[in-house]
């Protein structure tokens, strides 16, 4: 299976699996697997921040993005951006979404700021609620954590064209 | 016929008054230097306020140990009172990014000040 796998990620494989982790975390909630469930809705979140980042930096839907790709991506946010919060192995999710809003900014297209606001402490809520870590742990999550990363995660999926479209505000 | 619209309530922590007094009276000029000289656990909270590049919006981080066991929301809520309150709506506006973070919390993320 390993071969068939693609070669390198792009948006348009981010935005293709992305749906696939979503539907998969339904599941696994529906059987009681909660923790899985919520592994594989942040995955969900932490494509759909990605795909958004790439868009804006004007990435085409099937360019690759590799180590190479994230490096560079950090080294931006950290450099241009003044993004001080770390990336987390590329996995942290309020990373990906404090550099989209100030990404949208840099590039002359800021966020409406009503979004960007509910963004940022929804971005900080799911990273209370998740982390690529978590899949070495048992079983700790509370119905209420699943609860609050669905609610995040559908709240992102709903804003998702608003986040890369090119609205000024 | 007259039209009458009512914004919805405000969600906000039942001590955000409360929150939003003591997170007052901290603003003022202050160097980072002197924010960092300010201990983790320290009751007081530690405003760090940025200018996005290429423009003059800003990102606001307040650690606090205050924030442990307070909604996210809650907390960009009161950091917008309170900077609304004492800086006045027009620089309130210019805040994207108002995040209440532990002194734990700031750590992990990598948050310095």
């Amino acid at each position: 299976m390993r071969d068939r796998l693609p070669a390198h990620d792009t948006i348009a494989e981010f935005e293709a699996a992305r749906f696939d982790r979503y539907h998969d975390g339904l599941i696994l909630d529906a059987r009681g697997r909660r923790l899985g469930a919520m592994y594989l809705l942040g995955y969900f979140v932490e494509m759909t921040l990605k795909s958004a980042f790439f868009r804006l930096r004007g990435f085409c839907t099937d360019e690759r993005i590799t180590g190479t790709e994230l490096k560079a991506a950090a080294k931006m946010a950290a450099n241009d951006l003044r993004v001080s919060v770390h990336p987390e192995g590329y996995h942290g999710l309020q990373f990906w979404a404090l550099a989209i809003i100030a990404l949208r900014d840099h590039i002359g297209e800021p966020l409406p700021r009503d979004i960007a606001l509910e963004l940022n402490w929804r971005s900080q809520r799911m990273n209370s609620h998740w982390t690529s870590s978590m899949r070495y742990s048992r079983d700790i999550t509370t119905p209420e954590d699943w609860t609050r990363l669905w609610e995040d995660a559908q709240w992102l999926d709903s804003q998702y064209d608003r986040l890369v479209a090119a609205t000024t505000e | 016929m007259p039209r009458i619209t009512r914004p919805l309530p405000r969600d906000l922590d039942p001590n955000h008054e409360q929150l939003v007094c003591e997170l007052m009276r901290e603003f003022g000029e202050e160097t980072l230097a002197q924010a960092a000289m300010k201990k983790d656990d320290a009751p007081i909270p530690v405003i760090i306020e940025e200018q996005l590049p290429r423009s003059n919006r800003l990102r606001v981080y307040v650690k606090w140990a205050r924030w442990s066991g307070i909604r996210e929301d809650h907390r960009t809520a009161a950091i917008l009172d309170a900077y609304e309150r004492n800086l006045g709506p027009e620089y309130a506006k210019r805040i994207v990014i108002a995040l209440g973070l532990t002194p734990d919390e700031a750590n992990e993320l990598g948050v310095q000040g």
